[in-house]
């Protein structure tokens, strides 16, 4: 038969985990994002405060500064106490420049992720793509959790990973690996601040752009969460001295629970805060599943 | 009234799109006929004014495309399937006539003949939100034709229309053209046009091809010799078989490589295939060297 | 002329209408609903009027209110006007009609001008309701500095929108860079951002009521005829563009 001598032959291989598929989904998810021009210009510009953290640590490492002007600048980046060197903190000062880092970028990463939930998600339920997911072997699961990862790997890009290029220049530069054996801590709490950034980021994003599919209702939400609420928190904070006020800002929570390992709360009130943040963030992004669990469907009904 | 297009070509940035299309549109049905990719949308925005040429001129009577005036002599039936999904079809359409400038009672007529001619009546309060694809595509003709334009640009037009709905489509655009209105209408279903239109243009590449009756057209790319590359380890056999074939012109052999030239496209490859599958000739490539009519070759054959 | 008057008021009443039952209508109310919040627990002149009193609610309508929430309410509605009909891929069917398309954008523009300023105006009574005397005070001196930023905001934003597919996001990013940011810098660099002539004007206005200026140290006066003026020349110089750009450019994404 002429389809024989084509030597044509079914599948014989064994088809693998669901879950395979939602690396793929962040394969492509990824692509979508990084083949827009005006993607690369706005992460080039929000990587601009990276370069200036490399600059002070080669700055400080590498040229022959003044000590005064050495301490300023680690000051400023927040890799020493105002202190001074010999205080006891000096330690707890090191790991404070890297959630320093992290913390500076919460502006630029809302706005990279403004503009990636309308291109990540918000696209999909837009031109009706659920389906074509959806009828494939993942799961509505398998799907939320490729869109998180990929969400996550933009956060990453912008905070995790520029935080842990920070911590091995560091070491890189002071040219011995004592740097790397004394505060062998600081990647760990780097990446559980970063998995905790991206977990609670992912999960919030990915259910926002899901409802609301266009970019500007998507760009007005996450900026009311994430700039106002905070600005509204500080001030809510300075005019009342109560200090759960400042569990309203998104951001502070996420710093409370990500920081953990960098700084155990000491204090009842610190570690009452800390428990507080950690538990608003659970019941919100316990919220957002439960919503993402009736959003995400392969067939919308309209009356 | 004529839709012209005067040696239009239209670059996107280093690649051509349309390249030196040349030819008169009037009164009748004109089909528009290409592959995808071919160039039959970007001439359609050249023509509806969404798109200017980089060199020559698109005319809609008298008027440039990109005018407002152009558009008034215009109706554009899209092939996108995008709407005021809120609206219902009544609405959508009555929108449509508002924006022509009807007064109020003109407009509620114009809707209602216009929703009369494609069969939406009935149906047309129904949110576009909730109407199945075929209703949407009425409801767009709908639209295109509620202010009467004297040339009409239909792209895609029976697309997801049911038989039943060709057919009654097929007549109220035949209906249309002998009102002496001048219609373009693009596909890249041959079988359709020819049942439909008078005239074909047919654009391959950016280039028009061929322009003529329908029955003129396949004539004329019948006869158009074609050059095929075949090879095979078995050439010289091959050669001797495909010689005997009376639609082969000439043969060139070079080694493992064939060369033939043939018109009468479609029969040549189903004749090859018999040969090789009859005598046993393993082929490892078959290509048609003419790129251009490449293109014609899938949907005529 | 009599249809083309007739389409161009159809396009502004169903762009209108589509603008308001749109989600940025209720997705708006969210930031507003943040301040109310705020307010309702600060309670700014619950004791009655006070400079210092209204010093605070002034500074918190200039660094809260001004910055970020009219900026945010106008994208809203600017941002989704022409952009938002891009992304639906409905703009075609306007674009295809027989109106020029500088009166298309003047149309998308009027419609969205009565939404943003109905909201802006009315958010900033309800907020200044809500600060007593305070506000009653802020609302005598500081309504013609909203009223203008607004229509800077809507006619600025309008410019992001026939420029660029993701207008929410451009305006999202010149908001924050331009307003936020360089607008509070020190020196002349502040120029560049509208709620700088805007805060000038609430600046010279409040000075009868003894307001100081949030950030003495950077901040520079104006004279509060020139900043209104600015932002006159900005809304009607952000409509050119637009227009200019609007009727030239080429759209490959219609459909």
């Amino acid at each position: 038969m002429a389809i024989d001598r084509g030597r044509y032959h079914g599948w014989q291989g064994e088809l693998g985990s669901p879950w395979r598929g939602t690396l793929a989904l962040v394969r492509v998810s990824l692509v979508q994002l990084f083949r827009r021009k005006l993607y690369w210009g706005v992460l080039a510009a929000c990587l601009v405060q990276f370069v200036f953290f490399f600059l002070a640590i080669y700055a400080v490492t590498q040229t022959q500064l003044p000590p005064q002007v050495q301490q300023r600048v680690l000051e400023v980046f927040g890799f020493a106490s105002s202190a001074g060197p010999a205080a006891a903190s000096a330690a707890a000062s090191h790991e404070n420049g890297y959630t320093l880092f992290i913390e500076r970028q919460s502006l630029v990463v809302m706005i990279l992720l403004a503009f990636s939930g309308s291109l990540l998600v918000g696209s999909d339920f837009r031109n009706e793509a659920l389906p074509f997911y959806l009828s494939r072997r993942i799961d509505r699961k398998h799907y939320v959790a490729g869109k998180v990862l990929s969400v996550a790997t933009v956060v990453s890009l912008l905070t995790t990973l520029p935080a842990l290029i920070l911590f091995v220049e560091f070491g890189l530069f002071t040219g011995s690996i004592d740097y790397w054996l004394e505060n062998w801590r600081i990647p760990l709490a780097v990446l559980v601040y970063g998995s905790v950034l991206c977990l609670v980021l992912g999960v919030l994003l990915v259910t926002v752009s899901a409802y609301l599919v266009r970019s500007a209702p998507i760009a007005i939400v996450w900026s009311s969460l994430f700039l106002l609420l905070r600005r509204l928190a500080v001030y809510l904070h300075g005019e009342t001295g109560e200090d759960h006020w400042r569990l309203l800002d998104p951001w502070f929570d996420i710093h409370e629970v990500g920081r953990m390992l960098f700084f155990p709360p000491t204090s009842h009130d610190e570690r009452h805060i800390a428990r507080l943040a950690a538990a608003l963030l659970v019941v919100v992004c316990g919220a957002c599943l439960v919503a993402l669990s009736r959003r995400v469907r392969a067939v919308e009904v309209v009356v | 009234m004529f839709l012209a297009f005067e040696h239009v070509t239209k670059f996107y940035g280093p690649v051509i799109g349309v390249n030196d299309v040349d030819c008169r549109v009037g009164p009748g049905i004109t089909g528009l006929l290409g592959a995808n990719g071919a160039g039959k949308s970007t001439l359609i925005k050249l023509a509806s004014g969404q798109l200017r040429p980089s060199l020559g001129r698109v005319t809609l009577g008298e008027h440039d495309a990109w005018s407002t005036a152009a558009k008034r002599l215009l109706g554009y039936c899209p092939d996108s399937n995008h709407f005021y999904e809120e609206m219902s079809g009544r609405e959508f359409v009555g929108a449509m006539a508002a924006l022509s400038g009807y007064s109020r009672r003109e407009r509620r007529q114009r809707t209602e003949q216009a929703l009369e001619r494609v069969g939406m009546s009935e149906l047309a309060d129904r949110r576009l939100g909730g109407c199945s694809y075929g209703m949407r595509q009425r409801v767009k003709l709908a639209q295109a034709l509620v202010h009467d334009p004297p040339i009409l640009l239909l792209d895609e037009p029976l697309l997801g229309v049911d038989p039943r709905g060709r057919r009654e489509l097929n007549e109220l655009f035949s209906t249309l053209a002998d009102e002496g209105k001048t219609i373009l209408v693009s596909s890249h279903l041959l079988d359709e046009l020819e049942l439909l239109a008078e005239r074909l243009l047919v654009i391959a590449r950016g280039r028009l091809v061929a322009a003529g009756t329908p029955g003129q057209v396949r004539e004329e790319l019948e006869d158009q010799p074609l050059v095929v590359e075949l090879v095979s380890g078995e050439s010289r056999r091959l050669a001797a078989l495909l010689a005997e074939l009376p639609e082969v012109r000439a043969i060139e052999l070079a080694d493992d490589t064939l060369l033939v030239r043939t018109t009468h496209s479609a029969r040549f490859f189903a004749t090859v295939g018999e040969l090789v599958l009859e005598h046993e000739i393993d082929i490892s490539r078959m290509r048609l060297l003419d790129a251009g009519a490449e293109a014609i070759f899938e949907y005529l054959g | 002329m009599l249809r083309t008057v007739r389409a161009w008021l159809a396009l502004v009443w169903i762009s209108f209408v589509r603008l308001l039952w749109s989600s940025n209508t209720w997705i708006v109310l969210l930031p507003l609903a943040g301040c109310l919040l705020y307010l309702l627990r600060r309670r700014y002149g619950a004791v009655g009027y006070s400079e210092a009193e209204f010093q605070k609610f002034s500074v918190f309508l200039m660094q809260i209110y001004v910055s970020i929430v009219l900026p945010l309410c106008v994208l809203a509605f600017s941002a989704g006007s022409i952009s938002g009909d891009r992304e639906d891929r409905t703009l075609l069917f306007v674009l295809v009609r027989p109106l020029a398309r500088p009166l298309v954008l003047l149309a998308k523009v009027v419609a969205t001008i009565p939404l943003a300023l109905g909201l802006a105006v009315g958010s900033f009574g309800l907020f200044c309701r809500l600060a007593g005397q305070v506000g009653a005070a802020a609302y005598a001196d500081f309504l013609p500095a909203i009223i203008l930023t607004t229509l800077a905001y809507v006619a600025l934003f309008h410019v992001f929108a026939v420029a660029w597919r993701h207008a929410a996001i451009v305006a999202l990013l010149y908001s924050l860079v331009f307003e936020l940011l360089l607008g509070h810098a020190p020196g002349i660099i502040k120029r560049v951002a509208v709620n700088y002539y805007g805060r000038a004007m609430m600046v010279a206005a409040g000075q009868a009521d003894g307001l100081q200026p949030p950030d003495p140290q950077w901040f520079e006066p104006l004279d509060p005829i020139i900043a209104g003026w600015t932002l006159v020349g900005i809304s009607l110089a952000s409509l050119a563009v637009a227009a200019v750009v609007f009727a030239r450019r080429e759209y490959h994404d219609l459909s």
